[in-house]
């Protein structure tokens, strides 16, 4: 595929991930300050550990796709390099 | 949860009956899908052989069936009052709580000995971590205390893949953590479409589903932000040449459709219709989601 179909795949739908992501916690805190939960702290951490999770996993994503093309060649050795 | 002796009852048990229960503590139609989740990523991580595919989807079976029994067994109090339920083994009384537990547990540990002398260790190892995630994180501690109970429970029902690709390479790496991924991003949308449309029965039972205690706008408001975020992920790989145009297409097709369904949820003045209509078709679009990066991989193009 064409390096900048890929470049565009990968950032919109990085951006369409954090976007959902952000909303999700900005609907998380509606809903924890409306219910009064007896555990705020973990219904938080329910929330927040995926997403924390999922951060580390994009920058990962990022790293592989933006790594340098590993090249692999090969010279055929000469007669005397090659030793029994 | 408090094991109770089954009711009397006057049904007298037969052998093909008895079988018949056995299959159904598994719960194989959930399995099925497990099991297309388990086996497409051995196909994306290398060339498995028939008898390693053979043995890793037993095992699999095995697996999430004993866990699925373990589950009936500290659920048979709710069970009892869900009517979506209370048909099965043991709130009909068809079968001893104690007969139950041995047999999910049984089994279990049949599958963890099976993958990890005919398979590998870590295939075993990640199995077993997902009958106790099951087990003990979704079942006996997040179903009845938060309305996040499927959102960290889905990471549960996102083993499967892992399972498949330690399977075939011994290890994990980035797109099995995507495999992964998707089937835990998954998970909300689609049990969230059923809770919307069984809230008397998650209410009788006194399981606090999102709809029931955050109110059914908030939660459809997270199924299509669940569903923008699951989407996206899906085709996130292809940057980094894990999968090729065929999936691409594949993943933005049938997330489209996914989409549009939760679309409807949002702004129908009703949402039963389109809410039962997300809730089989997400059963379909992961099942397709994961057949399309076999086909990707064996037709490799772009």
């Amino acid at each position: 595929m064409p390096s900048l179909l890929i470049a565009i795949v990968f950032w919109a739908a990085v951006a369409a991930v954090l976007l959902a992501q952000v909303m999700i916690l900005r609907s998380t805190r509606r809903v924890l300050r409306a219910a009064a939960p007896a555990r705020p702290a973990l219904e938080w951490a329910f929330a927040l550990v995926p997403a924390l999770v999922l951060v580390i996993v994009l920058v990962a994503s990022w790293r592989a796709t933006v790594r340098p093309p590993v090249l692999e060649f090969s010279v055929p050795a000469t007669p005397g390099e090659i030793r029994s | 949860m408090t094991p109770s002796p089954a009711p009397a009852t006057d049904v007298v048990p037969t052998p093909q009956g008895l079988w018949r229960d056995l299959i159904a503590l598994t719960k194989p139609r959930i399995i099925s899908l497990l099991l297309v989740t388990t086996i497409a990523p051995m196909f994306v991580a290398g060339r498995p052989s028939f008898g390693t595919v053979l043995l890793v989807a037993l095992g699999g079976y095995l697996m999430a069936g004993g866990a699925n029994a373990v589950n009936m067994y500290l659920d048979q109090d709710i069970d009892d009052v869900m009517t979506r339920t209370k048909l099965r083994p043991i709130p009909s009384g068809r079968m001893q709580a104690r007969a139950v537990i041995a047999f999910g547990v049984g089994i279990a540990t049949a599958a963890t000995w099976m993958l990890a002398t005919f398979v590998n260790v870590p295939t075993a190892a990640l199995a077993l971590g997902g009958f106790y995630f099951y087990v003990f994180i979704y079942t006996r501690w997040l179903k009845r205390s938060s309305p996040q109970n499927i959102v960290i429970g889905g990471a549960a029902g996102a083993f499967p893949p892992l399972v498949g690709w330690a399977a075939v390479t011994g290890s994990l790496d980035l797109t099995a953590c995507f495999l992964f991924l998707i089937v835990f991003y998954w998970t909300p949308p689609h049990f969230w479409a059923l809770a919307l449309n069984k809230q008397r029965d998650y209410g009788n039972a006194r399981v606090p589903m999102a709809p029931l205690v955050w109110g059914e706008r908030e939660t459809i408001e997270q199924m299509w932000w669940y569903t923008i975020l699951l989407v996206g992920l899906t085709v996130i790989p292809v940057a980094f040449g894990a999968f090729g145009l065929v999936y691409l297409l594949s993943a933005l097709v049938l997330g489209g459709l996914l989409l549009r369904g939760v679309w409807r949820v949002k702004h129908a003045s009703d949402y039963v219709k389109p809410s039962w209509w997300v809730y089989g078709y997400s059963l379909l679009y992961l099942a397709l989601l994961f057949v399309a990066m076999v086909i990707d991989h064996a037709l490799p193009i772009g």
